[in-house]
């Protein structure tokens, strides 16, 4: 490939993880942040996210790296990437202020060669309304490119060194590709489907949809699994050989949609429906699907489990607080949902990465393992299918155990032992 | 969802309209018996739908911290739309009783599950009230009366079935399901009892009005179990407390059945700690005190 500068602007989980990816395919890099902070921690190898690969791929590749606070620096960039986390409020709707903030100030120092690339998730039509940001600075409106991003935590660097496609949306779909951009895309040896800014906008979304759906469906049919009899982890093998459905589909039974962007694009498909005034309820069950579903374990703790103790003075131990595995991220995590469900009772907890919890709470202990979170509890929970847990011997759980109530939905411990048998042990899970 | 707005002080005043009915007889014993200086109103002391009922209520309603409005006039007095008219007349005149006090005390509203429709299988207080019938359009109506009356000191229940001792309604369930057994060794139901329902013990429905008037809390609560059951099953089980055999009698269905099941997670939530009495333990309660006492 050409010798792209690539600039990255914003520097989250996207970000980072975009900057690596580039790197691994020769570019040189330039991550900017107006966050000082950020950038003297960055320069000193100290990273905030933690994702398999991640750390070797920068430190192998950092004579070709730059971490920056610097505007001027801009100004040498090919392509310039636009990264920032887009939050969310209670709701899960998106607030664009901080991307359009980060646009503003860095527009000044992109060059008229340059391409500005957006890489955050947002609505469809954002993209096109740059335009107006972009007017007074040097910027070619017809360099301005979003691209779909499909980051999945945990896998976040294999995802971006290998992408299936790349979707990206134009101004003009006449216009061929910037060759700079183009020959960037094109080290990554996938598919480029090139077209307009809202269709683009609204792949993402749409890819979010169909995730959600399937999701959505697989928590749905194994509900009623439960209440039937029957075994959802027999049927999902079947429903994987149909191609229709597919290997890869997310038939896992979970606890409903975490980590927020999905839900967010799911917000989002609702709020145009509601204004476009098309059928969109089908998307709004899908939300409100997950939300019932996350309410799982409480449910199990309240029907089955609390009833049986007379004395509530109990003490819950959850393993787990990431919304999945191999991430620090918590957002819509079902285990936090559970643990502010679970205020008024004694609560230790331990997760391999989590070491804070985002709201203060004096019934909640962070343990700094798993046999000291387990220890002494009446309740155990095991709410992200972290590895370190799926090694965890049962017999030795149990033991540690004041009573022998354990919540497992993901069933990451393994229960072909004799203890699984015993009476002593009450084991719930999804199936 | 609830929200908490502080904890009530001892001796805090509580005025309860509809005192003589079923909920209102066992809510004021529990009250009296948490502390609390209770007033009663009862449909023989204020007629509620007269207009000249407003004036005894704003002096009642201002020595009063807390407000319970059970006052309806239910099914089993009439389904027509002259029930429906009085009971929205009642609200409209408690609530312009409210509004004429200096300070308005924190109210909570008796309403019902009817505000539900039944398409939605499980139901929970984000579920979005759509009545099919009068009576549910009664109580949704009701609700926003009072709402607009005091939009920041309301709490509302929307109570499932109550069964328990001392229910002064016969509606189809538990209730009647046990007093026609007793009495007549029978037990009617429609079709063969397919639709599902909750059912609340009434002890624990005054337990979570107690807990809400002591949180003062605010919003909307589902007084709801998440243990539902079909008709025939509810008689099958009541049938088996009886040392005779009972005969399940049935009789043609006249619409399709209908299923109701309730999420009881927010309760929980609201109020840590709290469980409902499991169905069977409350019908043998329910059926011992029968034993007591006949006419219960």
């Amino acid at each position: 490939m050409s010798h792209n500068l690539v600039a990255y602007v914003g520097l989250t989980h996207l970000g980072l993880i975009s900057a690596a990816a580039a790197l691994e395919k020769g570019a040189h890099v330039i991550c900017f942040d107006p966050d000082e902070n950020l950038i003297t921690r960055l320069k000193s190898l100290k990273y905030p996210i933690n994702e398999p690969g991640f750390e070797e791929a920068i430190n192998k590749n950092k004579d070709r790296i730059v971490f920056t606070s610097s505007l001027e620096d801009l100004k040498k960039a090919d392509l310039i990437y636009v990264a920032p986390d887009i939050p969310t409020d209670d709701t899960g709707a998106g607030n664009l202020e901080g991307i359009k903030k980060l646009i503003t100030l860095i527009a000044p120092y992109i060059l008229r060669t340059a391409c500005l690339i957006i890489l955050s998730q947002v609505p469809p039509g954002f993209t096109r309304s740059l335009q107006g940001i972009v007017q007074p600075t040097r910027i070619d409106p017809e360099k301005i490119y979003y691209q779909v991003e499909t980051l999945v935590f945990g896998i976040a660097l294999q995802r971006a060194l290998y992408p299936e496609r790349f979707v990206i949306g134009v101004q003009n779909t006449k216009k061929a590709l910037d060759i700079k951009y183009e020959s960037f895309l094109k080290s990554f040896n996938c598919p480029l489907l090139i077209m307009d800014y809202e269709s683009a906008e609204f792949c993402k979304i749409s890819i979010n949809a169909f995730l959600a759906a399937t999701v959505s469906t697989a928590n749905t049919l194994e509900e009623i699994c439960q209440k039937i009899g029957a075994k959802w982890s027999d049927i999902t093998p079947a429903l994987r050989l149909d191609k229709r459905i597919g290997e890869y589909a997310y038939l896992s039974p979970g606890l409903g949609l975490s980590g927020g962007n999905i839900e967010r694009d799911l917000r989002t498909i609702v709020s145009i429906s509601q204004e476009r005034g098309t059928y969109g309820k089908v998307v709004d069950s899908f939300i409100k699907n997950s939300h019932h579903r996350r309410n799982w374990p409480f449910n199990i703790f309240y029907n089955y489990i609390l009833p049986q103790f007379s004395d509530k003075n109990m003490t819950i131990g959850v393993l787990g607080l990431a919304y999945k595995e191999n991430t620090h991220s918590t957002k819509n995590s079902a285990a936090l949902k559970l643990i502010s469900q679970l205020k008024e009772f004694n609560v230790q907890a331990y997760d391999p990465l989590v070491k804070k919890l985002p709201f203060d709470s004096d019934s909640i202990i962070l343990k700094p393992s798993v046999s000291e979170t387990v220890k002494d509890s009446d309740v155990l929970f095991l709410m992200t299918p972290w590895a370190e847990f799926k090694d965890q011997d049962l017999q030795k759980i149990t033991s540690l155990m004041r009573h022998q109530f354990i919540v497992d939905p993901y069933k990451i411990l393994s229960t072909n032992s004799d203890i699984a048998n015993s009476k002593e042990l009450n084991y719930y899970s999804l199936c | 969802m609830l929200v908490h707005k502080g904890k009530c002080h001892p001796g805090e005043r509580v005025l309860l309209l509809g005192c003589n009915g079923f909920i209102g007889k066992v809510l004021t014993k529990e009250l009296k018996d948490s502390d609390f200086v209770v007033d009663t109103v009862s449909s023989k002391d204020i007629d509620l739908t007269d207009p000249n009922s407003v004036l005894p209520l704003v002096d009642k309603i201002k020595t009063c911290d807390h407000l319970v409005v059970l006052s309806c006039l239910t099914p089993d007095k009439g389904k027509g739309t002259d029930t429906l008219m009085k009971n929205i007349l009642m609200a409209k005149h408690i609530c312009d009783a409210i509004l004429q006090q200096e300070n308005r005390p924190h109210v909570i509203y008796f309403s019902a599950d009817a505000v539900y429709n039944f398409e939605e299988s499980l139901i929970h207080e984000e579920i979005s009230p759509s009545p099919i019938d009068t009576y549910g359009a009664m109580h949704r109506t009701r609700e926003l009366i009072f709402k607009e009356a005091v939009p920041d000191q309301l709490a509302i229940i929307r109570s499932t079935l109550v069964y328990g001792p001392g229910d002064t309604h016969n509606s189809y369930g538990p209730n009647r399901f046990r007093r026609e057994a007793f009495r007549e060794g029978s037990i009617t139901i429609f079709g063969e009892g397919e639709d599902t329902r909750a059912h609340i013990f009434i002890d624990d429905l005054v337990k979570l009005t107690v807990l809400v008037i002591k949180n003062k809390s605010l919003g909307i609560l589902n007084g709801a179990t998440d243990e539902s059951i079909s008709f025939g099953e509810l008689a099958k089980l009541i049938s088996q407390f009886f040392n005779k055999p009972i005969e399940i009698k049935k009789k043609p269905r006249l619409s399709e059945p209908t299923h109701r099941y309730f999420e009881a997670s927010r309760c929980y939530e609201a109020f840590p700690g709290f469980t409902f009495t499991p169905l069977k333990e409350g019908l043998t309660r329910t059926y011992q005190k029968m034993l007591e006492d006949p006419n219960a």
